[in-house]
């Protein structure tokens, strides 16, 4: 039944610099860890610390560095839809509907390609919405419209870089439900850059501590609890609580 | 529908006024009737171009030219920026010609031109059509050039081939722009069309223009702008109105 593909994900070693005329900026410094099969990780860490980075370099768009991020075993070199990517920004074309917007590139053949779209729509709860334009839908819906069009190319594995941070406390709370919802269907492996650390503690299996400059790793932590999670529960206060701690040394002396 | 109507009255007050206070200048026998005719003689003039037929005659001469003058320019210049907007070396070859073209009015080219083409039909297309290619070349270039590069970095992540990524992707976002280009090309080129033929020609509304100088016919001369302005705001209005009907994703 493998209707969604989850891939394993493998990062040695990665470093990465950016060089510039005046200067080198080595913006991710020897990090590792390997997200498995189905599993959903989120990365947090001081702002500027390389967490785009660290995702561009997964996606294959930022190319030219040391050690190694393996999908499955293979080298990833350049981008691909194997590895579906959800931006901050929701990135919908404008001038396309929702349901254009999914199909885009898509050679499936038109009645099969409907079908998947409508499965897809209801999935993420935008049935009936596939013929409007994205101005006409508000933020969340954009997002999970985003989060289709990552979903509907079957990826091994799904990037977000900050998926609700453009969205309003409330609808990001709603949204944080949603994508723990699509994730239990689909168990394909996630991995989400996030500022909010209550959001990590909702939706991982295991959230990635980064410290900044260089960007390194500085904890790892497992999140035991069953789905769907109580926020008000004491071992979600505990876990938040902690990670708050370890965020917190690893960005010194900043404010978060 | 009160709204629109509040709109119209905003727009129109101030021709409006203007009309009420030369006309009572004129009564008054405050001006010229030669150097300048009351709203009323020019009314008067206006009915007898168009009872006697000349006004349609020179219009649709007029029209034409701009038709097939724009035709070609945006043939021309949508091509040019095309191939430009995909390949670097195509636009270092165009880039300095067109350059060179726009540098130089309008104006300076017609005597050239009219030596070259005479003073037929063929010049004041050619010269429409310079007139057009212009703004045309440099809007579509321009949007292409502008794509977001945030778009561009999606079409890799979704692994677009190459004819979707320019169909789906870059001709829609440079759409907009390319349309603007059009819009400003119309009205150059009905600017361009009354010049060319008053330059040169014995038929059109420019020469229209010229003859009733000529006669001092100021009444006529007045009518004559009047119907050439009309004219170009209804050519801005309808690419406006198709512009809102294309363009409606982009509406907020
Ligand atoms: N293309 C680039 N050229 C040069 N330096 C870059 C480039 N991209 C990123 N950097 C640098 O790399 C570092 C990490 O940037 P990155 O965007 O990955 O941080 P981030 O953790 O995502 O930050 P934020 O939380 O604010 O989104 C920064 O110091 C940044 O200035
Ligand atoms: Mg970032």
């Amino acid at each position: 039944m493998a209707e969604y593909a989850s891939g394993i994900l493998e990062i040695k070693n990665v470093s990465k610099v950016f060089r510039t005329k005046e200067k080198e900026v080595k913006a991710i410094d020897g990090v590792s860890f390997t997200v498995n099969r189905g599993e959903f990780i989120s990365i947090i860490g001081p702002s500027g610390c390389g967490k785009t980075t660290l995702l561009r370099l997964i996606m294959g768009i930022e190319k030219d560095y040391e050690g190694d991020i393996l999908l499955n075993g293979k080298r990833i070199e350049k981008p691909g839809i194997d590895r579906g990517v959800v931006f901050q920004d929701h990135r919908l074309l404008p001038w396309l509907t929702i349901e254009q917007n999914l199909a885009l590139g898509l050679k499936t053949n038109k009645k099969q390609l409907n079908m998947e779209i409508e499965n897809m729509l209801k999935k993420v709860d935008l049935t009936g919405f596939g013929k409007s334009y994205p101005r006409q839908v508000s933020g969340g819906m954009s997002q999970r419209a985003s989060i289709a069009r990552a979903l509907i190319r079957k990826p091994e594995i799904l990037l977000l870089d900050e998926p609700l941070g453009a969205l309003d406390a409330l609808t990001r709370f709603n949204m944080q439900g949603e994508l723990e919802k699509i994730w239990l269907y689909n168990k394909t492996t996630m991995i989400m850059v996030t500022h909010d650390i209550e959001e990590a503690v909702y939706l991982s299996d295991r959230i990635v501590v980064l410290d900044s400059r260089p960007c390194k790793v500085s904890r790892i932590f497992k999140i035991n609890l069953p789905h769907p999670r109580d926020r008000r529960s004491k071992e979600f206060e505990e876990y938040r609580t902690n990670v708050v701690a370890a965020f917190r040394d690893s960005v010194g002396d900043y404010v978060i | 529908m009160k709204k629109l109507i509040i709109k119209y009255f905003n727009m129109l007050i101030v021709p409006v006024i203007l009309v009420i206070i030369w006309q009572c200048l004129s009564n008054a026998g405050l001006i010229y009737d030669v150097i300048l005719p009351s709203p009323i003689k020019c009314w008067y003039a206006f009915v007898e171009i168009v009872k006697n037929g000349s006004l349609k005659v020179d219009l649709l001469v007029s029209l034409k030219r701009v038709l097939f003058g724009c035709l070609w320019g945006v043939g021309i210049g949508f091509t040019l920026g095309l191939l430009s907007g995909f390949s670097r070396v195509v636009e270092r070859i165009v880039d300095p010609i067109i350059n060179i073209l726009r540098q130089i009015a309008i104006y300076a080219w017609i005597p050239l031109i009219i030596l070259w083409f005479g003073i037929g039909d063929t010049s004041k297309v050619i010269i429409i059509a310079k007139a057009v290619l212009v703004p045309v070349y440099i809007n579509t270039l321009g949007g292409i050039r502008d794509i977001n590069t945030q778009y561009i970095e999606l079409s890799k992540v979704l692994e677009l081939d190459k004819w979707t990524f320019l169909s789906k992707i870059v001709f829609p976002s440079a759409a907009p722009v390319i349309f603007s280009g059009l819009r400003l090309s119309v009205s150059a080129a009905w600017t361009s069309v009354v010049a060319a033929e008053m330059l040169g020609g014995l038929t059109g509304l420019g020469y229209a223009l010229l003859n009733a100088k000529d006669y001092l016919k100021s009444d006529r001369l007045i009518a004559l702008m009047a119907v050439i302005a009309v004219i170009g705001i209804l050519f801005d209005n309808i690419l406006l109105l198709l512009q809102k009907q294309i363009f409606k994703w982009k509406e907020a």
